[in-house]
């Protein structure tokens, strides 16, 4: 980072110096060319003062001669040079100059004719004419004077100077366009760096609520990190999650969850100290650097502060909501020194207050680390597992000790973390439960599950019951019946041999509009078996209410068979009272065949367990199914045979 | 009359050349501009040997058409009318 900046100052320094370099040197240039503009208009004035000369030499030439002191080809050379010099001034660009000058043309028009008359007077003069030489010497001498005026008008004559004065004063328009050139530059460069700089703030801050982002957050920490270090003194991070901020959103809307998080933000931010960093880390997520508090009890105040202050009550949109939330804390450097560990830590720990008794926050424990971890692994699988088809369904047989015949099959999730091995199929609905899988996953099996039946009755298999496991957060979903509707039409499953299996628990989480539900589902022509019978708190009066009609013992009572005195008094009373209420009894976890004397003895419907079979993949459901129609049966009641 | 063919047949050694005209003008010319390009001395314009009054009798003249990068003041300068003498340095 530091040196991709470095490289980006000297670039725009770079820039900055070609700019200022190239706008000094085109002025210089400028300088120059307009220097050379006076040096041509001086060839002009060299031409008009040469002319000058020839004539002063020719002149002399003339006396001197009359006087027998010069030659007569030093005559003649004169003349010619002369003429030679009028006719440089009569043409040419660079004596042009001169040609504009006033009365310039007249005076050089007079001066070639008098040298056309006077052709023939310079053979005589050298042939010794004294008249002649005199005649034109006179004539010549008339011409000095407004030679010489030429001469020096060409010089410092009106025109020119104005000319030359303009050009300077070009020179000066150019030198402030240039000056105008480099300030609009300049502000250039400013406001480049004035909006890289807003640029910067806005990729580290969060445009809702105006705290920093991760990406800040992450960078401070790490600076705070070595503040600690280096002074020896403790911080902490505060991870604080809005519970049921989904709900919020969904219920009010997403306006009023935005408003919620700015609120919720302000908050946060009266709660710290200057020296304390609030941020934004995530949709709901928000995380606190606590800088140097002397101890423990500090960081705790801190935290039940900001619970108690995020519980206030707002209303928005004549809502009124109550915002709680979960906080996980970790300390530097008693948990950990690594930064991005304190992170995760406080995140475990947050995950821990959320699952936890109603205290909102809670300190990161070295224990929590392996079951939390395992919650957060899993719940980060599942999520890649669900979306890449990476989960299975097993079957298990459902047995009717009547007759010994599979009229049923319990569909089980069967899924492989790469992490943790096999998971239970209770822990990943757990798992899904609590990471807003939970309609994804329960949509899944069933579906599989209907389809899976579908295929057997198409391999020409017996028609048996799919019982498909419902979890809660699936049942207080309110489109559940809807999605066993749906499902059941895609797949074209036969609404009767569909049974959904729903623990006592989950009935009771809803229990005002738990008898309606199952009514509904029970209107689509669906069984219905209450799961895990005996475990849960519900009362027969609830019981009574609930259309159910079966019943599966759970397996601890099962299990209890196997103790010694064995005591069969629950087992027979739970049995009973099935068939008081006319309701069919499924005993689930039968593993020896001691269980199973047992329930054949109290006449117990149905059974499943290890006994028959572990729950197996549909191949060999099929196959089983194909030995019991070719009449190789599980068990059989007559012949006690397994 | 190239002007570097003569300074051979004349067996002149030197880097540059003073070129002086009748009326005592002056210019330097480098040698090596002479051994580059094609100066001339002309001694005739349009067939007609030059008079004094038209730059005669001799004349220095740079191909100013066929070398373009010549056309400038300072070979302007070099190109001496009424040629008199040369002055090898």
């Amino acid at each position: 980072v530091l040196r991709k900046l470095t490289l980006r100052i000297v670039l725009l320094v770079l820039v900055v110096a070609i700019f200022a370099v190239s706008s000094g040197l085109s002025f210089f240039r400028h300088a120059e060319t307009s220097e050379m503009l006076a040096v041509t208009m001086k060839t002009g004035a060299w031409s008009a003062s040469e002319l000058e000369s020839d004539l002063l030499k020719l002149v002399h030439s003339l006396e001197l001669f009359q006087f027998g002191q010069s030659t007569p080809e030093e005559l003649e050379l004169r003349y010619e040079l002369f003429w030679s010099r009028l006719n440089v001034l009569k043409t040419g660009d660079e004596t042009s100059e001169v040609r504009k000058l006033d009365g310039a043309a007249e005076l050089l028009t007079n001066l070639e004719r008098t040298l056309w008359v006077n052709e023939q007077s310079i053979s005589k003069i050298v042939d010794g004419d004294s008249q002649a030489a005199l005649e034109l010497t006179q004539e010549l001498k008339q011409l000095v004077t407004p030679v010489r005026q030429l001469s020096v008008s060409s010089f410092n004559g009106k025109d020119r100077i104005l000319k030359l004065q303009y050009a300077k004063k070009l020179q000066y328009e150019f030198g402030v366009s240039l000056i105008g050139l480099l300030v609009s530059g300049l502000l250039l460069v400013i406001m480049l760096l004035l909006q890289s700089a807003r640029n910067r703030e806005q990729a580290l801050h969060d445009e809702l609520t105006g705290l920093p982002n991760r990406k800040f957050f992450k960078e401070h920490l790490k600076l705070v990190e070595a503040r600690c270090a280096r002074a020896e003194t403790q911080m902490a991070v505060y991870i604080v999650d809005l519970n049921d901020f989904k709900h919020i959103n969904d219920s009010l809307g997403h306006v009023a969850g935005d408003q919620l998080l700015i609120e919720i933000s302000n908050r946060l931010r009266s709660c710290v100290r200057q020296q304390d960093t609030v941020a934004r880390i995530g949709g709901d997520e928000f995380a606190i650097i606590q800088d140097g508090s002397e101890d423990i009890d500090g960081f705790g105040k801190l935290a039940s502060r900001v619970c108690e202050l995020i519980s206030q009550p707002l209303v928005i949109n004549n809502n009124r909501v109550y915002p709680s939330a979960s906080i996980g804390i970790s300390i530097y450097p008693t948990d950990t020194v690594d930064v991005d560990q304190l992170v995760i830590n406080a995140d475990l720990a947050m995950y821990r207050a959320k699952l936890g008794n109603g205290i909102g926050y809670c300190f990161f424990e070295a224990e929590m680390n392996m079951v939390i971890q395992r919650r957060k692994q899993l719940s980060d699988d599942l999520r890649i597992a669900l979306e890449n088809d990476q989960l299975m369904l097993f079957y298990q047989p459902v047995v009717n000790l009547d007759n010994g015949l599979v009229e049923a099959v319990e569909a089980l999730l069967r899924w492989k973390n790469e992490n943790y091995g096999y998971i239970s199929p209770s822990e990943i609905f757990s798992v899904a439960d609590h990471s807003a899988l939970a309609i994804e996953l329960n949509r899944w099996v069933l579906r599989e599950a209907c389809k899976q039946n579908q295929q057997w009755l198409e391999q020409g298999l017996c028609k048996i019951t799919m019982n498909v496991n419902i979890s809660p957060t699936m049942y207080v979903q309110h489109n559940l019946v809807d999605t066993v509707q749906q499902t059941l039409k895609e797949t074209g499953m036969d609404a009767s041999q569909l049974v959904l299996e729903i623990t006592e628990d989950t009935t009771m989480q809803d229990i005002e509009s738990s008898p309606d539900i199952m009514t509904r589902l029970r209107g689509l022509g669906i069984s219905l078996a209450l799961d895990d019978f005996g475990t849960g708190y519900s009362s027969l009066n609830h019981l009574r209410k609930l259309p159910v009609q079966k019943l599966k013992i759970d397996k601890y009572f099962i299990q209890d068979l196997n103790n010694v005195p064995q005591d069969l008094r629950f087992i027979r009373t739970i049995i009973n009272l099935a068939k008081t209420l006319d309701l069919q009894v499924v005993a689930e976890g039968i593993e020896n065949e001691e269980n199973l004397q047992c329930l054949l003895a109290e006449d117990c419907h149905y059974g499943q367990g290890f006994l028959f079979s572990e729950p197996v993949a549909a191949k060999k459901i099929r196959s089983l199914l194909q030995k019991q129609t070719d009449g190789r049966l599980l068990f059989d009641k007559a012949t006690q045979l397994v | 009359v190239l002007l570097s063919e003569l300074l051979r047949h004349l067996g002149a050694r030197g880097d540059t050349i003073v070129a002086y005209g009748l009326n005592d003008y002056f210019a330097e010319i480098d040698l090596q501009q002479i051994r580059d390009y094609p100066v001339i001395l002309a001694l005739k314009n349009d067939g007609k040997a030059m008079r004094v009054r038209d730059k005669g009798p001799i004349w220095i003249m740079f191909p100013l058409s066929n070398y373009p990068e010549l056309d400038n003041s300072i070979h302007h300068a070099s190109m001496v009318w009424q040629l008199n003498r040369l002055e090898v340095r």
